[in-house]
């Protein structure tokens, strides 16, 4: 309980119980109407600014340990009969309202720490054929019901309402397999364009590997500040054999080579790629580490949840005290490479790599003061007019220098 | 719009844009300093104002700061203003019979392109000959070094690269993985550069080479005769860019029976022959016929424009289209490049450039020839091909009058390599369209295209050697 890098690992594996207050009372209601799935537990930041997102609806989290509740105005976690304070996000309050066109907001957007995730579009080509990821419940809880795309505006109209009340800074889209140009980037890019049309806001995109690089490279050009190609199984076998979809419309190589590529184009660090820890073995996972932290890709390690609504509800979790030495291995590999690791702002969801530190027994006082300094208001706003002007000074229109060679 | 991503540091990108600016400013100082200097012995004031625009002109061409059209305009400007030539002269030259050949060339290949006509031709080419790894890749290599004779190897590398990425698809080949996959584009851009030098359609810059000799010399090259002279170092360039091919990349497949099945379907997709692509394709054909047999008396650009007008008449064409195709800018770069060459000859510019350059220690013909058209093919890897021969004709045609080298022959050590671009993107559209793809690196296309440059400048230098005297070239 004293260790909040532990903590967070604890709570995001293993979810929390609410107490009977919590559970009837108003603080938290609003938090039950989001999307189930990843993200979609309670933002829970503990001591030393370590923010969590605890799962609470799912049915493993029956189990958990661990106890959330309220004691004259402030919360609490317990656990047997030792208690730690902390903070409680409030869910939206914009989760209860609805677009322009009828979408309830909370089917469209989910606010996990500083940020705002939105599946514009409702899908993944994989179920249909029976390809999806084993462990992924997307299929039952992807997007608003009845609606296989959101307008551009009702994108719009979330990250204003998510923006106005102040609940988050950065937008995350979320994207399934998609047939097709760019396998779906090239769906995206309208959205893309109008959220970074109206608003001053870094934009993380997950989606899959394109075939071709120049969808890469077009995808850093229309907006997107961090990207991410979400391996998560490094073992070749493990990943044929849980990720059937991808293994036979990517391959695990493309998403090796566009994540390197990807690497050459973003900034350091802003370039992830999940590897879901207790699929595969540790040594496995390690070697995953070490091979994304070579390209400059950052591994994100969430932990596997047997997810309801997913093949793999019922297994099993796997144990904290075994996984733990593993965000030790994170942080020092990308310390190692020289990766940026100050991106990442009260992220809840996943361990960052600085917070594995806390694994390490470093103090990494140098990194802390840095990271400490990207988060503060005027670090964000150096961050983000960098990264304007970094693309500005990056992206290069062919077509003007391919006439230019035609003369 | 397609986009690219500067990969340099960021250090260098904020510097080298920084440099813009300063490069102006750099540039201007430059030309007053050298137009501020004592006019040299030997050379009148107005060729040592025209070597200060030739100054300007080459800064702007090779670094493309601004765009080669615009540097073109700028000349166009220079050249009265500083009393080089008058007002009239320079800007009747920007009307040079050349110029009106590429205008009218061009809007002969928008016909083609747009009626769908060159794209079927394609089809039905390589589901006829593409049964085997080995007959789809020479089909894909010799198809559009063909179609490269009869239209601009830019359009061909367009209307080649839909079908060849199909192709890929079809055969399921991995980008930057297949070396079959990397052959077929190394294989259509280097049919579309080999191809795109053996006639005027290819490649407008042979127009505008044959244009800026008529209006220094007065000479002439007609459309077969420059076919007669050029051809057969195509034919070998072509044998020996095959045999490369084969040796570089490896043929790592051993079916290609889905790509007939492919091709097909696209050209039942396409639907039957129309009355309008058989009509544009007559039109072409006489055309080309009547460049062929009565260029020299009816002039290339009136046979040309003519076909134009009956495009027009017969309603196979509608303005909008020749916008769409037309690439003005090479129309502007071009009138500038030629009154530029014009401004350099006849005030002496050109061969006071020569005297004090390559005269002082290059005096032998063969030496000559091997060394421009060494620079051409060197230079041509970096910049634009129309940019070299603006820039290597005036002095070459020069040196050739000193030295008593036909001057035609100096036309086609310069402008047969310019267009000779295996390895770099940045040379030709060809080339940019390969990599476009996605199949191939920088790496894949280095030594290979190193070696063919290399061997197509030895061709080059054999046949002009021992094949052009035979045609009665004299060097
Ligand atoms: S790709 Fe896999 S993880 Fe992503 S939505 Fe589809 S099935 Fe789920």
């Amino acid at each position: 309980m004293k260790n909040p890098g532990f903590l967070k690992l604890e709570l995001s594996s293993k979810g929390i119980r609410l107490s009977k207050e919590l559970t009837e009372g108003k603080d938290l209601r609003a938090a039950f109407l989001a999307r189930a799935g990843i993200g979609g537990g309670i933002d829970i930041i503990l001591p030393d600014d370590v923010w969590v997102n605890a799962p609470v609806r799912e049915t493993f989290t029956k189990e958990s340990p661990y106890l959330l509740l309220k004691d004259n105005g402030n919360f609490y976690i317990e656990k047997g009969g030792e208690r730690v304070e902390v903070g409680v996000i409030p869910p939206p309050a914009f989760y209860e309202k609805k677009t322009s066109e009828g979408t309830p907001f909370a089917q469209v957007g989910t606010v996990h720490g500083g940020y705002l995730t939105i599946s514009p579009i409702a899908s993944c080509d994989f179920f249909p054929s029976y390809e999806n990821c084993k462990f992924c419940s997307a299929n039952s809880v992807m997007g608003p019901v009845g609606k296989k795309a959101l307008s551009v505006r009702e994108v719009v109209e979330i990250v204003n309402e998510a923006f106005e009340e102040g609940i988050a800074e950065f937008v995350q889209i979320s994207l399934g397999y998609l047939d097709g140009e760019g396998h779906g980037i090239a769906s995206l890019e309208p959205y893309i364009t109008a959220i970074k049309k109206n608003f001053d806001t870094l934009l993380a995109v997950e989606a899959h590997p394109p075939d071709k690089d120049a969808w890469i490279d077009r995808t850093y050009a229309m907006g997107v500040d961090s990207i991410a190609y979400h391996l998560d199984i490094y073992n070749p076998e493990r990943f044929a054999n849980i990720c059937p979809g991808k293994t036979r419309h990517i391959g695990r190589d493309r998403y090796l080579d566009a994540l390197q590529y990807a690497a050459s184009i973003f900034p350091s660090g802003t370039v992830t790629s999940n590897l879901i820890v207790g699929l595969e073995p540790l040594e496995s996972t390690t070697e995953g580490i070490d091979h994304l932290t070579k390209m400059e890709v950052v591994p994100l390690l969430p932990i596997f949840k047997p997810l309801d609504g997913s093949e793999y509800r019922g297994h099993k979790i796997p144990d904290t005290e075994d996984i733990a030495p593993l965000f030790a291995h994170l942080y020092n590999a990308v310390k190692v490479n020289k990766i940026n690791m100050n991106w990442s702002k009260h992220v809840s969801i996943f361990i960052t790599p600085i917070e594995g530190r806390y694994f390490t027994g470093d103090q990494a006082k140098l990194e802390v003061t840095l990271y400490n300094l990207y988060k503060s208001k005027i670090g964000g706003l150096a961050t983000r007019e960098i990264a304007k002007l970094r693309r500005k000074l990056k992206v290069r229109e062919v077509e003007g220098s391919f006439d230019a060679s035609e003369l | 719009m397609a986009v690219a991503i500067d990969k340099r540091p960021l250090w260098v990108i904020l510097l080298s844009k920084s440099y813009r600016p300063l490069f102006f400013v750099l540039i201007t100082l430059a030309f007053l300093g050298i137009l501020s200097l004592p006019t040299p012995a030997g050379l009148s004031q107005e060729g040592h104002r025209a070597i200060a625009v030739f100054f300007v002109c080459v800064t702007l061409w090779v670094t493309t700061l601004i765009p080669l059209s615009i540097t073109s305009l700028l000349a166009i400007i220079l050249i009265p203003f500083l009393g080089i030539m008058d007002s009239k002269k320079a800007y009747a030259l920007f009307g040079n019979e050349a110029v009106f050949f590429i205008l009218g060339a061009f809007i002969l290949a928008a016909s083609l392109m747009k009626s769908g006509l060159s794209t079927r031709f394609a089809l039905a080419v390589l589901s006829r000959f593409g049964k085997t790894p080995k007959t789809l890749l020479t089909a894909v290599y010799l198809f559009p070094a063909f179609l490269s004779f009869w239209m601009s190897e830019h359009a061909v590398a367009a209307l080649m690269f839909p079908i060849v990425v199909e192709i890929t698809k079809v055969l399921e080949l991995r980008p930057l993985r297949s070396d079959y996959g990397k052959a077929l584009f190394v294989a259509m851009a280097w049919g579309c550069i080999v191809g795109g030098v053996a006639t005027f359609l290819g490649g407008a810059r042979n127009p505008l080479a044959v244009g800026m000799l008529l209006e220094t010399t007065g000479q002439s090259i007609g459309f077969f005769e420059w076919m007669l002279a050029v051809v057969p170092a195509v034919i070998i360039m072509l044998v020996f860019g095959y045999l490369m091919l084969i040796w570089f990349f490896k043929i790592d497949l051993k079916n290609v029976s889905q790509v007939e099945e492919a091709l097909v379907h696209r050209k039942i997709e396409m639907g039957k022959v129309t009355w309008e692509e058989r009509l544009i394709g007559l039109v072409m054909l006489l055309t080309i016929l009547t460049w062929m047999f009565f260029g020299k008396k009816l002039g290339l650009a009136n046979i040309a424009l003519a076909s134009v007008v009956v495009l027009f008449v017969l309603d196979l064409i509608k303005w909008k289209d020749v916008e769409e195709y037309v690439n003005w800018g090479i129309i502007l770069m071009y009138g500038g490049a030629i009154t530029l060459g014009y401004a350099l000859d006849k005030s002496g510019a050109a061969a006071w450039t020569a005297n004090m350059t390559i005269m002082k220690w290059a005096s032998s013909p063969i030496l000559v020839i091997a060394l421009f058209s060494l620079f051409s093919i060197i230079l041509t890897e970096f910049m634009s091909n129309a940019a070299v021969i603006a820039i290597l004709m005036p002095v070459a045609l020069s040196i050739a009058q000193q030295l008593g080298i036909d001057p035609k022959v100096m036309t086609f050590v310069i402008a047969v390599p310019s267009g000779l671009v295996f390895m770099l993107p940045m040379g030709t559209p060809a080339c940019a369209i390969a990599y476009s793809s996605g199949f191939l690196k920088i790496k894949d296309m280095l030594v290979p295209g190193l070696i063919m440059g290399i061997t197509a400048w030895l061709v080059l230098i054999l046949v002009g050697l021992f094949y052009w005297p035979m045609l009665g070239l004299k060097i």
